[in-house]
């Protein structure tokens, strides 16, 4: 799941609940696994139309005539020899369980698609293949004999359409009929059969031999540590072959593959004239020719962020939910009432003071963040199941180059700005730690997320220049440290390679899923933070340590050239950035702050060290001594870059 | 050579084996050699006497010697679809009837290639060097067709073990055929029914058979 991981269904600590069958749903990226656990199960995976989607594990229940199977959504992977970590942690799963196998191809690229399925068989456990996206199939002029394919390959087939449910009670069935039923693993040929045999006998009794010796023979470290093997066999089995080091054995295996597919397929795929579809063809070029590609991207940028987040989101609704529900209804009702049956004024200050956890934090979550970030996302969605993103990556791929990144981190990056947090566990589809860390450090320093966005665009609404300004430093920002990353990070440029989806008209529903999932997820994590704000600082009142604290930071305020009262702002920055930029929002509407101080703190909050949440995926991801050096170098380059911004901007004697 | 062009198969075998120690650090078997073959390596002035490397003019013959297998290799497997294991007999045969003026033809005919079938880097000859335009070339790196012109995958050239991975793993193999959508600002190009967009760098490394 990319945006969204509700707590429920990500993956727990050891991996498995025991005694329940599972089924995993297995395949490429972006052929349709998430939507098939979709419909299988009652729970909901996040679904995209790029691939990469889903980084985590998926866990859900499907109910067949009384008995309850366990549903495994796993990250796309082109083969069980892994490139990536999302790659790796799915075929691990894979080596370490015992459940049936649904093997999800997109029938269109079948050819290219079925050799891992082949490869998948030779885990000896049952299998199905799901022959999914018929209806682009059919329009790309393929035609397909699911009986004949389902009968040379010795595996029950089912082709579906899984967006319209099609062939889904079918699937269903065969996982019933099949949960029991061990496949034959295919049987390779020739010297490299005898040898996978050699090593497969020693193996006696180990669930998915075949597949584990193969993988011996091609030197792989997992094979060693999940079923080690003397080496006398291995050597024994390597006589049987010509050339037997890794490389060659790779390469001869996947020939092996893929020439029992061709067979396979022979007269049972067949690829007509391709319906060639105008529209879709013209709009796509468009998108990848940068003379069209970049004044799209400016409209995309102009309505959907900054007239549907910005404009809409952040000022239409944000005004309503804040002045006529929460100011002139609901924070005057909750006074009155806690006033009349709450005697002890430290419990009313806690509630329904003014930092409270109602009047202030619910509130905060409520009127000001949610809309903001509920439009962000639903205008997200859009873009993703249209399939825009990977083409946006092309186009920004040698931009990305000189940040030390490529293509691929474009869709992380850009994840950042709907939420960060979510983002850094996205960097895992980056290929190298080197692109991860930089990544991870930019998104961090320089991606303001959807609710920092719509507050700063309601912060400095009115301030055409310094809007212009914060923008171009913070992009400033972004290219530099970037590029010092580029230069002084060791190790070297991985390449840019990304499968480019087809174009496709975004489905309602599935947009409408997301947006709501994604929001219960964001509101779920952001309420028990805002409320614990508010506690601390409730406490912090009581025992007169925040006024402190405020005390402490205002020197640093005045170095920054804003009025003490935007240090209560910044400190609430700490648990979220999003919490001290709508600090900042009400003392812009209490007219405390001109427009040189306005840009000066949303600048630095912008740099500012990120919510506590992303703090803590940072250091689930790269670890303590990485997190805590980055959020150190953070701290430092916010508060100087807006240190020396106000000295610039004082200095040049611009009012802004 | 001046004073010397004609060396025994075994001799060639020798000096390859050497080079290939040498260069690409794969294991020295002797036991394969005799000891003459050594010996007249060594009258020839091309094989260092007691820590047994190969001399400059040594490695200069063995490269050519390496360049002749290497492209032999590539013939077959590209244009005769040999496939590698009766290939690796029939390339050693083979190599032996590439005296020099034939092996750079053949060179240029394949379009310069940069490494064997087997990924290993091909030694550069006279005729890579001043390099022509390769446009009339029967094989061409992907970089060089036209938008929409089609053709058939003969290798993956790819710098590095793993670049040549990620073609494999995504399923795009040589034989497979292939059409180039564009080029800029990076090379997109259709396999089956899928489209990829890759790096310039690791599109270079994409030898297609025109059609």
């Amino acid at each position: 799941m990319a945006l969204a991981t509700p707590p429920y269904e990500s993956e727990p600590k050891n991996g498995r609940e025991p005694g329940r069958k599972r089924v995993f749903l297995v395949g490429n990226p972006n052929v349709g696994k998430s939507v098939l656990f979709n419909a299988l199960t009652s729970s909901y995976a996040v679904v995209s139309n790029y691939p990469g989607t889903t980084v985590e594990v998926s866990r859900g229940k499907l109910r067949l005539d009384g008995e309850e199977l366990e549903v495994v959504d796993t990250p796309g992977m082109y083969s069980l020899r892994p490139i990536t970590e999302e790659e790796r942690v799915a075929r691990d799963l894979l080596l370490r369980d015992d459940g049936v196998i649904v093997s999800v191809v997109d029938a269109k690229n079948l050819p290219r698609l079925l050799p891992m399925t082949l490869e998948l068989s030779m885990l000896g456990r049952p299998l199905i293949l799901v022959c999914n996206l018929m209806d682009e199939a059919k329009g790309a002029g393929v035609t397909l004999d699911v009986k004949a394919l389902s009968r040379k390959l010795g595996v029950p087939v089912v082709a579906t359409v899984a967006t319209r449910g099609a062939g889904l009670d079918e699937l269903k069935k065969l996982i019933e009929r099949e949960a029991a039923v061990a496949g034959a693993p295919f049987a390779l040929p020739g010297p490299i059969g005898a040898a996978v045999e050699t090593i497969a006998g020693a193996l006696n009794g180990v669930p998915s031999a075949p597949f584990l010796a193969l993988l011996h023979l091609e030197g792989d470290a997992a094979a060693a540590q999940i079923a080690p093997v003397e080496p006398e066999i291995i050597a024994r089995a390597r006589a049987f072959l010509a050339d037997a080091r890794p490389s060659a054995v790779s390469a001869e295996i996947s020939k092996l593959f893929r020439k029992r597919a061709s067979e396979i397929l022979a007269d049972v795929f067949v690829q007509g004239r391709r319906a060639s579809s105008r529209w879709r063809e013209r709009v796509d070029g468009m998108l990848l020719n940068p003379w069209t590609g970049f004044p799209v991207l400016a409209i995309v940028l102009y309505l959907g962020l900054y007239e549907f987040v910005g404009v809409f989101g952040g000022q239409v609704v944000v005004g309503w939910l804040e002045n006529d529900l929460f100011l002139s209804h609901v924070n005057p009702w909750l006074s009155a009432l806690f006033a009349k049956y709450v005697p002890w004024a430290v419990i009313r200050d806690l509630f329904v003071g003014e930092d409270g956890v109602l009047t202030m934090g619910i509130r905060y979550a409520v009127a000001i963040i949610l809309p903001v970030v509920g439009s962000f996302f639903l205008a997200f969605s859009v873009l993703e199941d249209s399939g825009y993103l990977p083409r946006l990556a092309l186009m920004l791929n040698r931009l990305f180059r000189v940040i030390g990144l490529n293509g691929r981190a474009v869709i992380p990056l850009i994840l950042g700005f709907g939420c960060d947090t979510t983002a850094t566990m996205v960097t895992r589809v980056l290929e190298t730690t080197r692109e991860r860390v930089i990544a991870t450090f930019l998104l961090a320093l320089a991606i303001p997320c959807s609710a920092q966005i719509g507050l700063i665009l309601g912060l400095l609404g009115g301030h055409p220049a310094a809007m212009g300004l914060w923008i171009f430093t913070v992009a400033g920002i972004f290219l530099i440290s970037g590029t010092l990353m580029a230069r002084f990070l060791p190790g070297k440029q991985a390449r840019f390679f990304m499968e480019l989806p087809p174009l496709r008209v975004p489905s309602l529903k599935n947009v409408l899923n997301k947006t709501m999932s994604r929001m219960g997820w964001y509101f779920l994590e952001v309420v028990p933070l805002f409320v614990l704000a508010s506690v601390l600082v409730w406490i912090g009142n009581i025992t007169g340590l925040f006024p402190k604290l405020i005390a402490a930071t205002e020197p640093v305020m005045r170095a920054l050239g804003l009025p003490g009262a935007a240090s209560k702002a910044f400190l609430f920055g700490f648990f979220r950035r999003d919490y001290g930029a709508a600090g900042l929002y009400e003392l812009q509407k209490a007219g405390a702050l001109d427009g040189v101080q306005l840009l000066v703190s949303a600048v630095t909050l912008t740099l500012f060290l990120p919510c506590i949440a992303q703090f803590l995926m940072m250091k689930r991801e790269r670890g303590w001594k990485v997190t805590l050096l980055m959020s150190g170098v953070i701290l430092a380059l916010a508060i100087s870059v807006g240190w020396a911004l106000n000295q610039i901007l004082l200095l040049s004697g611009v009012t802004l | 050579m001046p004073h010397r062009t004609e060396i025994s198969e075994a001799q060639q075998e020798l000096l390859e084996a050497l080079w290939q120690h040498e260069e690409e650090a794969r294991p020295m078997e002797w036991g394969r050699f005799t000891g003459s073959d050594k010996e007249e390596l060594i009258r020839a002035g091309w094989l260092h006497e007691p820590d047994l490397i190969l001399t400059q003019e040594g490695k200069v013959q063995a490269a050519r010697a390496i360049r002749r297998h290497r492209l032999a290799e590539r013939l077959l497997s590209d244009v005769l679809g040999v496939s590698d294991q009766a290939g690796e007999q029939d390339a050693c045969r083979l190599e032996h009837s590439l005296v020099e003026g034939l092996a750079e033809r053949v060179c240029t005919f394949l379009g310069h290639p940069r490494v064997c079938p087997h990924g290993h880097r091909i030694p550069e000859g006279p005729c890579c060097l001043e390099r022509r335009s390769q446009l009339d070339a029967a094989l061409a790196p992907l970089t060089r067709l036209q938008a929409g012109e089609e053709g058939v995958i003969a290798y993956l050239a790819t710098g590095g073990e793993e670049d040549l991975d990620k073609f494999l793993s995504m399923g795009i193999h040589p034989g497979d055929r292939v059409a180039l959508i564009r080029k800029s600002p990076t090379v997109v190009f259709r396999c089956g029914n899928a489209q990829f967009a890759v790096d310039r760098e690791l599109a270079a490394g994409v030898y297609v058979r025109r059609r």
